[in-house]
C-alpha cells in the first residue's frame, strides 16, 4: 500500500511537471513585452511627430496624415494588448491569435512606411521619425518570430 | 534587449541629439522604458502598455482635432 501511494505521488508529480512544461509561459511573456515594446516606440513617434509640427518642420497635412497612421498602429496595438493580457497558455490557437494581432499592427506600421516621411523639411527630423517606425517594424517582427 | 531593438533606439537617439530640444528626452524616455522591461511582471507590462496606449490614444485625438 505504502508503494502504491509513492508511486503515485510519483505518478502525479511527473504529470503535472509535464503538463507545466506544455505550457511555455515565456512565448506569452515574450508577447506582452513586445506589446509593451511596440506601445513605447508609438509613444515616441507620437511625442516626436508633435514636436516636429511644434518646429514647423512637418506641414500640417502631412502631420495630420502620419497622426492618422500612428492612431491606426495604436488601434492594432489595442487589440494585441488586450489578447496577450488575456492569454493564459501557450496554446497553437492563443498563438495564431496573437499572431493575426500582430499582423494588424505590421499592416499599419507598412501603411505609416508608405504613406513616407516625404515633407519633413529636416534631414534630421527625417532620421527622428523614421528611427521611431524601424524601432516599432523591429519589435513587431521581434513577437512575429517567438510567436511562429 | 535585443541587438536589433537597441540599434533602433540608438538610431533614434543619434538623429535626437542631431535635431535636438525636445526629441532627445522622448528617445532617452523610451530608450529607459525599454530597458527598464526585463524588472517588470508580466502584469505590470501589459498595465504599463495599456496605460500608455490610451495616453496615445488621447493625444493622437488631441492632435487630429488640432489640424481640423
Amino acid at each position: 500500500m505504502k508503494h502504491l501511494t509513492k508511486r503515485s505521488a510519483i505518478a502525479v508529480v511527473i504529470s503535472l511537471s509535464l503538463f507545466a512544461a506544455s505550457c511555455s509561459p515565456s512565448k506569452i511573456r515574450e508577447a506582452r513585452k513586445a506589446a509593451h515594446r511596440i506601445q513605447v516606440t508609438i509613444d515616441a513617434s507620437t511625442d516626436s511627430l508633435i514636436s516636429l509640427h511644434n518646429k514647423h518642420i512637418v506641414s500640417d497635412a502631412k502631420t495630420r496624415q502620419l497622426a492618422l497612421g500612428l492612431q491606426k498602429a495604436n488601434n492594432a496595438n489595442s487589440v494585441l494588448i488586450a489578447h496577450a493580457k488575456e492569454a493564459t497558455a501557450d496554446t497553437p490557437a492563443t498563438r495564431q491569435q496573437l499572431l493575426t494581432d500582430v499582423q494588424g499592427v505590421i499592416d499599419a506600421v507598412r501603411e505609416l512606411k508608405d504613406a513616407g516621411i516625404l515633407g519633413i523639411k529636416s534631414e534630421n527630423g527625417t532620421l527622428a521619425f523614421d528611427a521611431a517606425i524601424n524601432a516599432m517594424e523591429t519589435s513587431v517582427q521581434i513577437i512575429k518570430g517567438a510567436l511562429q | 534587449m535585443n541587438p536589433q531593438t537597441i540599434s533602433s533606439v540608438l538610431a533614434l537617439i543619434n538623429a535626437a541629439f542631431a535635431l535636438g530640444g525636445e526629441i532627445v528626452p522622448i528617445a532617452l524616455k523610451a530608450y529607459n522604458a525599454i530597458k527598464g522591461e526585463s524588472g517588470m511582471t508580466d502584469d505590470q507590462l501589459i498595465a504599463a502598455a495599456e496605460t500608455l496606449n490610451d495616453a496615445d490614444k488621447q493625444k493622437l485625438a488631441d492632435l487630429i482635432a488640432s489640424l481640423s
